[in-house]
């Protein structure tokens, strides 16, 4: 597993040139320049180019990117004149330096934490069954500490103070939100749904799942601003909507509705792979042993049927949390979701390319998470090559 | 069964929400009064001693200069109440800096004109007006100019103000190569030489023209006589900054806490991205502002902006133009809209160079110019997001005079089409066939415009269907995708034969739109390469004449002469539709933008 690790983090090389080289040659052909602008003689614009080394051959303004982006540099934001930088905007305004040591410190601390946390729970397991302990804690170990260290980056990024924070920040608390209210609704309801197979449950949830992933989440969004501007009429409360400085709090509505269309995917994905579970040998197995309902539904059949649903959640987790376009601007959200757009229309090349490199990051790294997880839900998968005998 | 009582529950409050939306009351503002009495007290004690001084300061300055500006200054601020409370208001987008050097955007001109000062300020009716330069001289040939530094001025961190500190803050904007809006600095005498300096002879550069004679006279030289000079200094590239702090905190001095101005408010706070808050400064030279603070909510989406409004957390919002309609119909709203035309002058343009059509025949573009009709297009396709208008010039500035050349008239247009030599059906279908397969094949020629821009799509489809309408030319609508790409296609390109033409002024003087929009000699000129010597003499006399009256006349000559010769088509101007709660006052938009802050007044 080490050796698969390895071998998918070393593939991340290409796969970052690849991303870069293809992002920075599409955004440098978007005709026009950055800095056209209906005032500026066309001397004056070549000046500022220059200045910023877009007078450069394109190889080598693609070196010179790649050169700083690994030194943390990410480029200046050309839609803000160069005023600020692409890492500014997306990771914060404050200076950082001590902090970063900190945080190598804390994740070590949290990988050691999950550590000892599996040998403790592999001692447990293997002291009351005959189980080998090695063999527990070799497969306890990767959940446990992605479990540990998720805890704690939740922990880190909803502690973090938001006056100086960037863009990523907000999207990341409203995302893992959203994934939260999307794993705690989509996937028991469509258990349920399953469970009771054309029944009116069935068809409600149905019916909702639909409604729900018909419905764009912007539209939601407005009609329940409205709605809370209603009941401020009504009430002569005064609950205000869509701070610009989002709590977590404010987070919630956004997070839920953004959360409810992601639901009804997942809910529908978990209603037709629990189906088809259903219909094995081994759940009529269970049942012929006389488990009771609940654990044939969870240990038996959810387990067998979390294959495909792990896959679309480690895909929609990448999505969610680069930030939604939509429910930022409804609820003015400062997320990153935004310079997604607005990055092109500005010709702004140092955003588009850090946008897509954190939106190609995050897939990459939540799908080699996915592709870890998939052995402990399936012992039958192996990380070891196999030739084909 | 419990499900069952869910979904009557739901269907209830639907029904509920429906009726709530069809009676519901879109005014009500809950109020939110945050200063007490007694801090309400102090303050105003505070207002009474500074307008004291104040008024005294003007009284000694009075005795030694003719400076009637100082007088009047003082009055204002001695008649300005102090009401407290926060002004709560809405911008779309983060300023891209508040470096007077550095920034472009209007969000960072709105912040900066409450932070920083320069030695004139633009009153709320465009008239320039001291500031921190109590008055000026003018030598007879209009190259030199005096200005007389207002004593007893201090940045907000103590530090006074002098005349170097102008030297300092004026030479650093034109060491920034990066510089956008040094431009207006281009009349002081080694503009030019500071700019072919490049890396770090640029960083050390001085403009020779700049002299500071001794603390508080400060001696500007011009290349030549510049009527609209004094405007300028007004702009944000003249604004003073404290050379300490810009050295001591780097490019981080523009940060809440270390930021220093000598406006009426100071920078309290700066969430990037999220909100800035604005307090008054009680060392404002002027006397203390009305109200306590301003905070400034960046909120993109103009929906939300609306419901905010309505929900009663913000004071003032510009109406998104799909709301106008809607607003100027709600008996409520209506009262507190206002409409102010903006300076911004959208056209129809013609390429007036090589092989175009336009380019030698008058009567051509005249038949073009008859055939639109003004208020259909304001009040038609844009929904009353724009006004008409008949001149290049918009109303409310300086010099502007109503003129109208060529009306709305199909039957002229048509005459004039004829008369252009276009006069059987296949002439009219060659001239259609050349505008809209004009240039590389697929990409140009057409009607072009860019959709990114409200209502520049709905102006366009306008105008096409009134030129199939009145002249029978079915032109192709040709969206550029970006606003970017277009204005380069257009400019260095000449790639469309005829466009959608828009101008936004910087400043707000007729030099700021003859000039760059129709001058034979502007680079990058708006109005495809038209030339007009007779037009250019006219607004050339204009830019040097010092006499406000003559000044417009020779403004309004070079309107004339552009309109008779039919240079540009100009359709609308551009529109504030801003909504101001009931409780506010004394505050209001101009051309520009907002007005000043600090006179605001807010009813508790």
């Amino acid at each position: 597993m080490g050796k698969y690790i390895i071998n998918r983090l070393l593939l991340l090389i290409p796969v970052f040139i690849g991303i870069t080289l293809i992002t920075f040659l599409i955004a440098h052909s978007i005709p026009g320049s950055p800095f056209t602008n209906d005032r500026l003689p066309e001397k004056a614009r070549l000046a500022i180019e220059s200045a910023y080394g877009l007078d450069k051959p394109l190889y080598e303004q693609y070196f010179i990117y790649i050169i700083n982006f690994f030194r943390g540099d990410w480029g200046p934001s050309f839609e803000r004149q160069g005023n600020q930088t692409v890492t500014e905007i997306l990771f914060g305004y404050g200076s950082r330096s001590e902090e970063g040591i900190s945080f190598w410190l804390q994740l070590g601390l949290a990988v050691a934490a999950g550590i000892i946390i599996t040998l403790g729970l592999s001692w447990l397991r293997t002291r009351t069954r005959r189980i080998d302990l090695l063999n527990t804690f070799k497969r306890w170990f990767f959940p446990t500490v992605l479990a540990v260290v998720t805890l704690w980056l939740l922990f880190l990024i909803f502690t973090l103070d938001t006056s100086t924070a960037g863009g990523f920040l907000f999207s990341l608390r409203l995302g893992i939100m959203a994934f939260i209210f999307m794993l705690i609704v989509g996937i028991p309801l469509g258990i349920i749904a399953a469970l009771k197979q054309n029944t009116w449950i069935d068809y409600t949830v149905t019916t909702i799942a639909l409604i729900g992933f018909s419905i764009p989440s912007f539209v939601l969004g407005l009609l329940a601003l409205i709605a809370v501007v209603l009941i401020n009429y009504a009430t002569g409360s005064d609950f205000s909507i869509a701070p610009s400085s989002p709590t977590t709090l404010d987070l919630v509505l956004p997070a839920a509705l953004l959360g409810a269309r992601e639901a009804s995917i997942i809910a529908r994905l978990t209603r037709s792979s629990m189906l088809e579970v259903i219909r094995q040998d081994y759940m009529r197995t269970a049942q012929a042993k006389g488990l009771n309902d609940r654990a044939i539904a969870i240990r038996h059949g959810l387990k067998n049927a979390f294959i495909p649903i792990l896959t679309v959640l480690g895909d929609r987790l990448a999505g969610l949390l680069t930030g939604s376009v939509t429910i930022e601007a409804v609820f003015n959200i400062p997320g990153i979701g935004r310079y997604f757009v607005s990055a092109i229309l500005a010709h702004d090349y140092p955003m588009i390319i850090g946008t897509t490199v954190l939106y190609a990051l995050m897939v990459v790294l939540i799908n080699l998470l996915v592709d870890l997880l998939y052995g402990f839900f399936d012992p039958r998968v192996s990380y070891t090559s196999r030739r084909a005998a | 069964m419990r499900w069952r009582s869910f979904l009557n529950y739901g269907i209830i409050s639907l029904i509920l929400a429906v009726t709530l939306a069809a009676c519901g009351d879109n005014t009500a503002t809950p109020s939110t009064a945050s200063t007490t009495a007694a801090s309400q007290a102090t303050t105003a004690a505070v207002a009474a001693t500074t307008a004291a001084t104040a008024t005294t300061a003007a009284a000694t300055g009075a005795t030694t200069a003719a400076a009637t500006g100082a007088t009047t200054a003082a009055a204002a601020a001695s008649a300005r109440p102090v009401t407290g409370g926060t002004f709560r208001f809405t911008m779309t987008g983060e300023p891209d800096s508040l470096d007077p050097k550095l920034a472009t955007s209007q969000e960072a001109v709105i912040v900066m004109n409450e932070i920083f000062d320069g030695p004139t300020q633009l009153d709320k009716d465009l008239n320039v007006k001291p500031n921190l330069a109590e008055s000026w001289t003018t030598s007879p040939d209009g190259k030199v100019y005096t200005f007389k530094i207002r004593q007893g001025v201090k940045f907000s961190n103590g530090d006074p103000v002098t005349a170097a500190d102008f030297v300092y803050s004026w030479n650093r904007v034109i060491q920034n190569e990066k510089a956008e809006y040094d431009f207006v600095m281009s009349d002081i005498v080694g503009f030019d030489e500071v700019h072919k300096l490049t890396g770090d002879d640029r960083k050390k550069a001085a403009l020779s023209g700049l002299k500071a004679l001794n603390d508080f006279t400060l001696e500007v030289t011009l290349t030549q006589a510049a009527s609209d000079f004094i405007l300028k200094t007004a702009l944000h590239p003249f604004f003073i900054v404290d050379k300490k702090v810009v050295e001591a905190s780097g490019d981080k001095w523009i940060e809440a806490g270390n930021l220093v101005g000598t406006g009426a408010f100071l920078l309290k706070e700066w969430k990037h991205n999220q909100s800035l808050r604005l307090e008054f400064n009680p060392n404002y030279w002027e006397g203390r502002a009305s109200i306590d603070a301003v905070t400034i909510e960046l909120i993109k989406d103009g929906a939300t902006a609306r419901l905010k409004y309505d929900n009663g957390e913000l004071d003032s919002i510009e109406v998104p133009v799909a709301d106008l309609t809607k607003v100027k119909n709600d008996a409520k709203l209506k009262t507190q809209l206002q409409l102010v035309p903006r300076t911004r002058t959208n056209f129809i343009g013609f390429k007036h160079k090589g092989d175009s059509p336009f380019a030698t025949n008058k009567e051509l573009r005249k038949a073009f110019y008859q055939a639109i009709d003004r208020r259909l297009v304001a009040e038609g396709a844009l929904q009353g997001a724009g006004l008409p208008l008949n001149t290049l010039l918009v109303p409310g500035l300086p010099s502007y005079k109503p003129y109208d050349a060529y009306p709305f008239d199909p039957a002229k247009a048509k005459a004039s089409l004829v008369a252009a030599g276009y006069d059987t059906p296949a002439k009219v279908k060659q001239l259609e066939d050349l505008i809209n397969n004009y240039g590389a094949a697929g990409k140009s020629g057409g009607f072009a415009y860019t959709p990114e821009r409200a209502g520049w799509q709905q102006a366009s489809e306008s105008y096409v269907q009134q030129f199939k309408q009145h002249l029978g030319i079915t032109l192709k609508l040709n969206p550029v995708p970006t606003a970017k790409e277009f204005f380069e296609r257009r400019s260095t390109g000449h790639e469309f034969l005829i466009y959608f033409g828009s101008w936004g002024a910087d400043y707000p003087d007729p030099n700021n739109f003859y000039q760059p929009m129709m001058g034979c000699e502007t680079l990058a000129q708006q109005g495809g390469e038209y030339c007009n010597k007779d037009f250019d003499a006219a607004w050339k006399a204009g830019a040097v004449e010092k006499d406000t009256a003559k000044r417009a006349a020779f403004y309004q000559t070079a309107e004339k002469i552009l309109q008779d010769d039919a240079g540009m088509i100009p359709t609308y101007s551009g529109l504030y539709a801003v909504l101001i709660k009931p409780t506010v006052s004394n505050w209001t938009y101009n051309p520009q933008g907002p007005t000043h802050f600090k006179d605001a007044q807010i009813k508790k």
